[in-house]
C-alpha cells in the first residue's frame, strides 16, 4: 500500500494496467462532478488503489482537491475546488451552481435519508414524495412552494408538473452520483439516495457551523 | 375475453364479500366478538342486531345509521343465514367467522409469539425408522399433504416480515423525534424495539439448522428407497419395477420439498439481511448519539431554513432571502469531431505600423506647395499672355520669356508659359504663330530660339 505521507511526484502509475484501463471513465465521471462510490466497483477501487497518486494527479494538473469522504459507514471520492479558488475550473463553464430548485430538493432528500435510516438501502419511490409533500409535518410549504396553492388534493396535470420538476433534478443528482436512478424514460420515478448525498452538508459546512448567527443573518436580509 | 368476465364477476361480488363498514361490516365483527364472548346466543335475534345496531351509531357518533332493512340483503349472500327450524333466529356462516378470524390474525398474528424452528420441527421431523414404505412417506410429506405444513411456515415468514417492516417503521419513526427527546430516552426506546430483532435473528438461525437436519434425514430416507431398488436388481428382480417406482416418487417428494426450503432460504436471507443491517445501525448510534443527534438537527434546521426561504415560479423555485447558492465542479469532457478539415494551415496577416518621418513628410509637403504655386503662376502667366495678345494682336515669345525670366527668376517657368502659348496656336484657328528662322539667344541663360511671335 502507498504510504500516504510520501509526496508523489511522477505520473508513472498512469501506466499501470488498472488505470489505462479505467483513466477515461475516472477522470471523465471526476470531472463532471460524480461522487463515486463502490456502486461503481471497478472505478472505485482504481481511485482507493493509488488515492495519493491521483491525489496528487489532480492537485498538480487541475488544482483540484480529491476528496476521500466518508459518511454513513460508505466511503465516496470527488473533486472539489481547493481553498483558495476554483482552480483550474474558475471560468464559470467549468464549474455549475446549483440551482434553487435542485438546492431545495437535494435537502429534501437528505432530511428523507434519515426517515429511511434503518433501511439498507433508501428507496424512494414517486409515492413517498408524495407522502412528502401531502403529509408531512412541512406539507404546508411544500405545497405552497411546489404548487402556489395550498389544497387537500391536486390533479393530475398539476401532479404531472411537479413530478418533472424532481424528475430533472433528479436526473442531474444521478449524473453527480447522489442518487441512483431505477426508473426508466416514462416511467414512474424511483431511485436510491446515495450516501454521498451528504456532500450537502459540506456544501453548507459554514452555514451549519454557525447555524444560529447564518439564519438571524437570513432574517435581517429580509427585513431590509 | 374469459379473464374479463371472472374479474366482472369477481368486482360485482366483491361489495357482497366485504360489506363497507356501516353496510354490515362492523355489525359482523360485533356479532362474533359478542358471541365468542357468550353475551348473545349463537343463534341470535333481530333484537340482539338492532341492539349492535345502536350502540355502532353511538360509538362512531353517527347521526343514523342505516337500518337492518337496508343492509339485510346484502348480508344473506355470504354472511347470515336464518335458522332451519326458527327463520326468526339467525346464524352467522363459516365464511363470515372465517374472515373476521383473517382480520385478527393479520393484526395479532398467531405465529408472533411462536418460534419459527418450532414451526420448521412440528412439520418437518422425521423419526428413524419411522417410514418403512413409499406410502408412509406419501401420507406423511407427499405434496398434497404437506400444503398444510408449507402454508404454515410461509404464514410464519409473512408474519416475521410484516413485524420487522413495523419495527423499522418504529425505529425511523423514533429518530425523527430525536429533537424532542433526551438521548438516554431514546436508547432505551430502541433497544426495547430492538430486543426483538435479536430474539427473532437467533430463532431464525435454530430453524434454519432444524431445516438441514430434516432434509439430510429425508435423504436417507430416499436413499433407502435407492439401495432398495439396487438390492432388488440383484435378488429380486420381480420386484424392481416397483421398487423403481417407489425411487423416482421418493425423488420427487425430496425435490419439491427441497424446492420449497429453497425459497424460504431466499426469504429467510433477505429478512436475516436486515436484521444484520439494522443492528449495525444500532450499535452506530449508541457509539456517537449525541454527535450524530445534533447533526441530524442541524440538518432538519437547514431544511426547515431552505422552505421558509423558497417561492413558487413555474419553472422551479426562487429564493426569496439571500440562502446562498453552491458551486460544484463541472467540466464536462466534450468530443468534438469536425466534419470538414482545412490542412493548409492558414497564411498569417502581419500589419507593420510604419513610424512618421516627420522631415521627409515636411520636405515632400513643401514640394508639392511649391509645384501647386508654381503651376498657378504658369497659368497667371499663360492667362497674362493671352491679354497681351488680345490686347496688341501679337506678342513675342522671346520679350515675353525674358519679362518671366526677369520677374520669377525661373526659366523653367518661361519655357512651360512659351510651351503652353504654342500649343495655344494649334488649339485656336484664329491665333497665328509666325517663325523666323533667326536665333536669338535669351541674356544671362544658355537658351536660344527661333524668333517667335505669335498673332491675332
Amino acid at each position: 500500500m502507498e504510504n500516504e505521507n510520501y509526496e508523489i511526484s511522477d505520473y508513472s502509475f498512469l501506466t499501470e494496467e488498472s488505470v489505462e484501463k479505467h483513466f477515461a471513465d475516472i477522470n471523465i465521471l471526476l470531472l463532471s462532478g460524480k461522487h463515486i462510490d463502490h456502486k461503481y466497483y471497478a472505478e472505485y477501487t482504481v481511485l482507493e488503489s493509488y488515492e495519493s497518486q491521483w491525489r496528487n494527479f489532480y492537485s498538480n494538473l487541475y488544482r483540484l482537491n480529491l476528496v476521500a469522504d466518508i459518511s454513513d459507514s460508505s466511503r465516496y471520492y470527488y473533486l472539489d475546488f481547493t481553498e483558495n479558488g476554483k482552480g483550474k475550473l474558475s471560468d464559470t463553464s467549468r464549474n455549475k451552481e446549483l440551482t434553487e430548485l435542485q438546492t431545495l430538493i437535494g435537502l429534501t432528500l437528505l432530511d428523507m435519508y434519515y426517515q429511511k435510516y434503518f433501511d439498507e438501502e433508501k428507496i424512494i419511490h414517486w409515492n413517498d414524495i408524495k407522502t412528502q409533500i401531502l403529509e408531512s409535518d412541512h406539507q404546508e410549504a411544500y405545497k405552497r412552494i411546489l404548487f402556489n396553492d395550498i389544497r387537500d388534493s391536486y390533479d393530475e396535470k398539476e401532479w404531472s408538473t411537479v413530478e418533472n420538476k424532481f424528475g430533472k433534478t433528479i436526473d442531474s443528482f444521478d449524473k453527480l452520483g447522489w442518487v441512483e436512478k431505477q426508473s426508466g424514460r416514462n416511467e414512474e420515478l424511483v431511485f436510491e439516495i446515495r450516501p454521498a448525498i451528504h456532500r450537502l452538508t459540506k456544501l453548507y459546512k459554514d452555514e451549519l457551523q454557525n447555524f444560529e448567527s447564518f439564519s438571524q443573518q437570513l432574517k435581517n436580509d429580509e427585513e431590509s | 375475453m374469459v379473464n374479463i368476465l371472472i374479474k366482472k364477476e369477481l368486482c360485482s361480488k366483491y361489495d357482497l364479500l366485504l360489506p363497507s363498514k356501516f353496510d354490515g361490516g362492523y355489525l359482523v365483527i360485533a356479532l362474533y366478538e359478542k358471541i365468542k364472548n357468550r353475551e348473545i346466543e349463537e343463534f341470535f335475534t333481530q333484537k340482539d342486531i338492532n341492539e349492535i345496531l345502536a350502540d355502532i351509531k353511538a360509538g362512531f357518533n353517527l347521526d343514523t345509521i342505516r337500518p337492518w332493512n337496508n343492509i339485510k340483503d346484502n348480508l344473506f349472500h355470504y354472511f347470515l343465514r336464518s335458522h332451519p327450524d326458527e327463520p326468526w333466529k339467525y346464524y352467522l356462516t363459516d365464511y363470515a367467522k372465517n374472515v373476521v378470524d383473517l382480520m385478527v390474525s393479520k393484526l395479532e398474528n398467531p405465529y408472533k409469539n411462536h418460534p419459527l424452528k418450532k414451526s420448521v420441527q412440528d412439520s418437518f421431523t422425521i423419526r428413524h425408522g419411522e417410514i418403512k414404505t413409499i406410502e408412509e412417506l406419501e401420507r406423511k410429506f407427499g405434496r398434497i399433504f404437506i400444503q398444510g405444513s408449507k402454508k404454515i411456515i410461509t404464514d410464519h415468514l409473512e408474519a416475521l416480515e410484516d413485524e420487522l417492516r413495523e419495527a423499522y417503521k418504529e425505529l425511523n419513526n423514533i429518530l425523527r423525534k430525536e429533537d424532542e427527546q433526551s438521548a438516554t430516552s431514546l436508547v432505551r426506546e430502541f433497544t426495547i424495539v430492538f430486543r426483538k430483532f435479536g430474539e427473532r435473528a437467533e430463532d431464525i438461525t435454530e430453524a434454519i439448522i432444524s431445516k438441514d437436519k430434516f432434509l439430510g434425514d429425508l435423504l436417507n430416507v430416499v436413499d433407502d428407497f435407492y439401495r432398495k431398488m439396487e438390492d432388488d436388481g440383484r435378488f429380486d428382480t420381480d420386484n424392481v419395477q416397483k421398487s423403481k417406482s417407489d425411487w423416482e416418487k421418493a425423488q420427487e417428494i425430496y425435490t419439491d420439498i427441497r424446492e420449497f426450503f429453497n425459497s424460504v432460504d431466499r426469504k429467510v436471507h433477505i429478512i436475516r439481511r436486515q436484521i444484520n443491517h439494522a443492528s449495525e445501525k444500532l450499535t452506530e448510534l449508541q457509539e456517537q448519539f449525541s454527535s450524530r443527534a445534533f447533526f441530524r438537527l442541524q440538518i432538519k434546521k437547514l431544511h426547515r431554513t431552505v422552505l421558509e426561504s423558497s417561492q413558487y415560479t413555474p419553472d422551479g423555485v426562487r429564493f426569496s432571502s439571500n440562502f446562498p447558492l453552491k458551486q460544484v465542479v463541472y467540466e464536462p469532457v466534450r468530443m468534438l469531431y469536425p466534419r470538414y478539415y482545412e490542412f493548409e494551415p492558414p497564411k498569417p496577416n502581419i500589419i507593420v505600423n510604419v513610424e512618421v518621418d516627420e522631415t521627409y513628410e515636411r520636405n515632400e509637403k513643401q514640394k508639392i506647395v511649391k509645384e501647386i504655386n508654381r503651376q498657378q503662376i504658369i497659368n497667371q502667366w499663360v492667362d497674362k499672355a493671352k491679354d497681351i495678345l488680345e490686347s496688341k494682336g501679337q506678342l513675342s515669345i522671346d520679350e515675353l520669356m525674358n519679362s518671366i525670366i526677369d520677374e520669377e527668376k525661373d526659366l523653367s517657368i518661361a519655357y512651360q508659359v512659351a510651351s503652353s502659348m504654342t500649343a495655344y496656336t494649334s488649339e485656336n484657328n484664329d491665333v497665328f504663330i509666325d517663325v523666323e528662322q533667326k536665333i536669338i539667344s535669351l541674356s544671362q541663360h544658355n537658351l536660344s530660339l527661333w524668333k517667335t511671335k505669335i498673332m491675332k
